[in-house]
């Protein structure tokens, strides 16, 4: 045997012996990580059985009976951020013809809620930090001027008589109500 | 020259961080309707004893003096009341007659319309211009309007039942 053969031979049973000598005991258990990603969702709108709908009409608002609506929402995601209410009064919206029928009240499941000054809205509902799965929902009641003894709005405003449905123009009259998302 | 590439990767890293916005949700809106249900312009006689006149009971009733000279008047008070969805204009147009009891025997009337509210004008002397406005007006002033038989010491009439009348005519617009 030459000597490149004796060493050729040496090498690789270095390299082979590594393979005999494995501790079988030692041997890391093998783990399947299963990895998934559930995004941020979020849902809100006027409630129809489980579901939320982004619109809704809501007739005969000067009726004896105040309107009222449920609104709600429901989201996985961590807060804060904050669903305020803007509100617009009651307009004529009969071809050639105006006026105005104020609000005089708004309350959020029986009580007012908070008025944001800066930017004019209801602040409806408040989703924490600490939110992991939150579904809510809540009754808007909106009481309109009806009549000359309503004489200050939900804002605290001084209502003309000629902005009540007792005395402003005759006609058909609609009133928005906008629900957005904000993060302050 | 290191730090400053510290700071900027830093920044670069960070910028995402601050950036990130809350995603923007659709808004749902509520729509309120209601309906002021209009109620048309009726226009109400009032006498001087504040009594509503039907048209059944439109009359005057002038009792003449048994004096040579006199001067009576009777006074017709019109407010409306309507539930308009915006402004009207009127004209109420009075035509009176003589009151007479035959050719020989004719008293000569004459009308005044007068009226203090903003909204009327007399026009012609027998017509009132009135804005109706919109909104509920109830039992809204338009004007007075008195007739008023004379009797001068030279005219002579008989004694007996006189009667005239008048007529109202209501048109729209300018």
């Amino acid at each position: 045997m030459n000597k490149k053969l004796i060493a050729i031979t040496l090498v690789l049973m270095l390299v082979t012996s590594g393979l005999f000598a494995l501790d079988l005991s030692t041997l890391p258990t093998p783990t399947a990580t299963l990895k998934a990603t559930l995004g941020d969702y979020f849902h809100h709108g006027f409630v129809n059985g489980a579901e939320f709908e982004a619109t809704k009409t809501v007739t005969n608002a000067f009726g004896s009976t105040a309107p009222s609506f449920d609104y709600g929402y429901e989201t996985n995601a961590t807060g804060p951020f904050y669903i305020k209410m803007a509100v617009s009064d009651f307009v004529n919206v009969t071809p050639n013809s105006t006026g105005t029928v104020k609000i005089k009240a708004i309350s959020v499941s029986g009580s007012t809620p908070q008025w944001d000054n800066t930017e004019q809205k209801y602040t409806i509902f408040t989703i924490p930090a600490s939110n992991t799965f939150t579904r809510n929902v809540t009754t808007i009641t909106v009481t309109p001027a009806l009549t000359t003894a309503d004489t200050v709005d939900h804002l605290g405003e001084t209502i003309p008589a000629s902005e009540t449905a007792a005395q402003a123009a005759s006609g058909e009259y609609e009133a928005t109500l906008t629900f957005s998302v904000s993060a302050s | 020259m290191r730090k400053l590439f510290a700071i900027l990767l830093a920044t670069c890293i960070l910028l995402p961080l601050s950036a990130q916005e809350l995603p923007r949700f659709p808004s749902a809106s509520v729509r309120l309707v209601g309906v002021i249900q209009p109620r048309d312009l009726q226009i109400s006689v009032y006498n001087e004893a504040g009594d509503m006149l039907t048209p059944e009971e439109a009359f005057m009733n002038f009792e003449f003096p048994a004096l040579e000279e006199w001067d009576v008047e009777r006074s017709l008070f019109f407010r409306y009341s309507s539930h308009l969805s915006s402004q009207r204009v009127g004209k109420l147009i009075f035509e009176l007659t003589d009151v007479e009891m035959n050719e020989m025997n004719r008293l000569r009337t004459t009308l005044e319309l007068t009226s203090e509210h903003r909204m009327t004008s007399v026009e012609n002397g027998d017509t009132f211009r009135t804005t109706f406005l919109g909104g509920a007006q109830d039992d809204v002033p338009i004007g007075k309007l008195t007739v008023r038989i004379r009797k001068r010491a030279e005219d002579v009439f008989s004694a007996g039942n006189y009667s005239g009348a008048f007529s109202i005519n209501y048109t729209e617009g300018s």
